[in-house]
């Protein structure tokens, strides 16, 4: 049940482009019309509507523009292409009915289109436990003049509401922390790492205890001349096979009792 | 019932068909094949992260990096020396300097990344170190490079033999790239194989207009090597397909417009 979301991120608006059409042959999916739906969250209660409909074989970009009067401002605006009908509003994250495929997931593409370019990943959104955490290495940091480095953190929870929560980042070689943040969940929070004083053989270290989050990292140039975007890994990615999960609970503790915030 | 319905009828894409094997020596070293790119127009870099160091262990660590040449065979192995904590930005283009100027490789390749050392943590838990690190592409000079990660566990390394880790599929399977390609636009599909025998990939590209057949390309890929296909004057919204008996034929695209590029995994 994936949900996917339109990305936002300075000097740039958010599209998302979702695909009616499975992306190998072999998983059985449902070849038919499906709904396309729009959900956010507000007052503490999930709300959902219908933008249209997606014919099998078919796709469709969504602009942040095209549904930025649906909803109020600053809220994460969340698609989906469902069999289902969605309830309109709800205390937990709709349950949605909709085509899904393991090698590989469905995706759509989420851009950022500035002026002079357009920056994407193929991605999808599920919503993440309330007790999860974050810890992520990043060396993306691009330096050079007019070059601006943020991260975006990407949340979705079943339960509605904007929880704050506080972001450390952290030098992953002398383990101080650089800046201290703070992210909403069921929104993307777009933090600086400009201002932490990070140089270019620094490996900056993301913290969050109380939130799990997709880490994007975006760069830009000259206002928005030349784009740069794409997510880390989370630590079980550093290995394969076994107890991967395992492996990363063994590094979020390190790392955790390593990095000690304010 | 309807489970076991479920499965038997699955049984053909996935009975001992897995996207990974596990390789039999636990000793193992695992990693991704990722995709180096030199030519007048692009750079390539690569981000080393100390694995062993993020464990929270303590000593001198190395990778050992080796690149292989469009065909899968090998033409460069260098050993790397990893700092503890810092960023190490490896500047592919430049190591390969002189096998470039000697004009012993093409445009492309794809090259692995082998950490010397298994944390014991790795050990306990069954697991084996896998690089899937972050390839950077620098296009035209721009100020900027733009990142991708890799994301299949293709190749692994015992003492001094190399294992391909990648499944192949006992029928042909179909990656359906979810992506609109746009007129105005060029694309470069970039394609590894990390299976042990030569595979053979049929790429489609289909009109979003009608559903129909735009253009055809027939490719073999080596073991452990990489195609590219340049695909130019795309005149309406499209969409490709890629064919193969690979368990997951997942493409890197490059997006050129102008002077601008972006680059993403499938």
């Amino acid at each position: 049940m994936s949900y996917f979301p339109i990305l936002k991120a300075p000097y740039c608006t958010g599209q998302s482009t979702l695909y009616n059409f499975p992306p190998n042959n072999w998983e059985p999916i449902y070849k038919g019309s499906q709904t396309i739906n729009l959900s956010y969250s507000d007052d503490g209660f999930w709300h959902s509507m219908i933008l249209g409909e997606l014919e099998y074989g078919d796709c469709q970009d969504i602009k942040h523009q095209d549904i930025s009067n649906l909803m109020p401002e600053g809220a994460l605006p969340l698609l989906s292409l469902t069999q289902n009908e969605l309830d309109k509003t709800s205390k937990e994250l709709p349950q949605v009915v909709s085509n899904q495929t393991h090698v590989p997931e469905y995706r759509s593409t989420l851009s950022l289109i500035s002026q002079y370019t357009t920056t994407s990943y193929q991605g999808e959104l599920n919503p993440f436990p309330s007790k999860a955490s974050l810890l992520t290495f990043s060396p993306f940091l691009q330096f050079a003049n007019k070059v601006e480095n943020f991260v975006l953190l990407v949340n979705l929870e079943k339960q509605a509401g904007n929880r704050k929560v506080k972001v450390e980042i952290f030098d992953a070689n002398t383990k101080t922390l650089k800046c201290e943040k703070t992210a909403l969940s069921n929104n993307i929070t777009v933090i600086s790492l400009d201002d932490c004083g990070f140089s270019k053989n620094d490996l900056p270290v993301v913290i969050c205890r109380e939130m799990a989050a997709i880490p994007l990292y975006f760069s830009c140039a000259n206002q928005g001349e030349f784009l740069s975007l794409e997510h880390t890994h989370p630590p079980a990615s550093l290995v394969v096979h076994g107890a991967r999960f395992g492996v990363q609970k063994y590094l979020k503790d390190y790392w955790f009792s390593q990095c000690k915030g304010l | 019932m309807k489970n076991f319905i479920k499965r038997v009828r699955r049984a053909p894409w996935t009975f001992k068909q897995p996207l990974t094997a596990v390789p039999e020596d636990k000793k193992t070293k695992i990693s991704d094949l990722f995709v180096w790119r030199n030519s007048d127009d692009w750079k390539s870099s690569f981000e080393l992260l100390n694995i062993a160091y993020l464990f929270g262990e303590c000593g001198i660590f190395q990778v050992d990096i080796v690149f292989f040449d469009a065909e899968g065979s090998v033409f460069f192995e260098k050993t790397i020396e990893l700092f503890n904590g810092d960023r190490q930005t490896l500047n592919i283009s430049k190591i390969l300097e002189d096998n470039f100027k000697a004009g012993v490789v093409g445009e492309f390749g794809t090259f692995a990344v082998f950490h010397r050392n298994t944390p014991d943590t790795v050990v306990k838990f069954n697991s084996f170190v896998a690089e899937r690190g972050y390839v950077s592409y620098c296009y035209r000079g721009s100020l900027l490079s733009s990142y991708v990660h890799g994301n299949l566990d293709s190749i692994g390394k015992i003492d001094q033999n190399y294992v391909l880790l990648g499944g192949t599929s006992l029928l042909k399977r179909d990656y359906n790239l979810q992506y609109q390609l746009l007129p105005g636009c060029e694309c470069d599909i970039a394609l590894t194989n990390p299976c042990s025998k030569p595979q053979k990939v049929t790429i489609k590209t289909f009109s979003f207009n009608d559903g129909r057949i735009i253009e055809v390309f027939y490719s073999k890929i080596n073991s452990r090597a990489a195609i590219m296909y340049a695909l130019k004057g795309i005149s309406q919204p499209c969409r490709i397909s890629i064919e193969s008996r690979m368990i997951m034929a997942r493409p890197i695209i490059f997006i050129n417009k102008g002077d601008n590029m972006d680059v993403f995994h499938g």
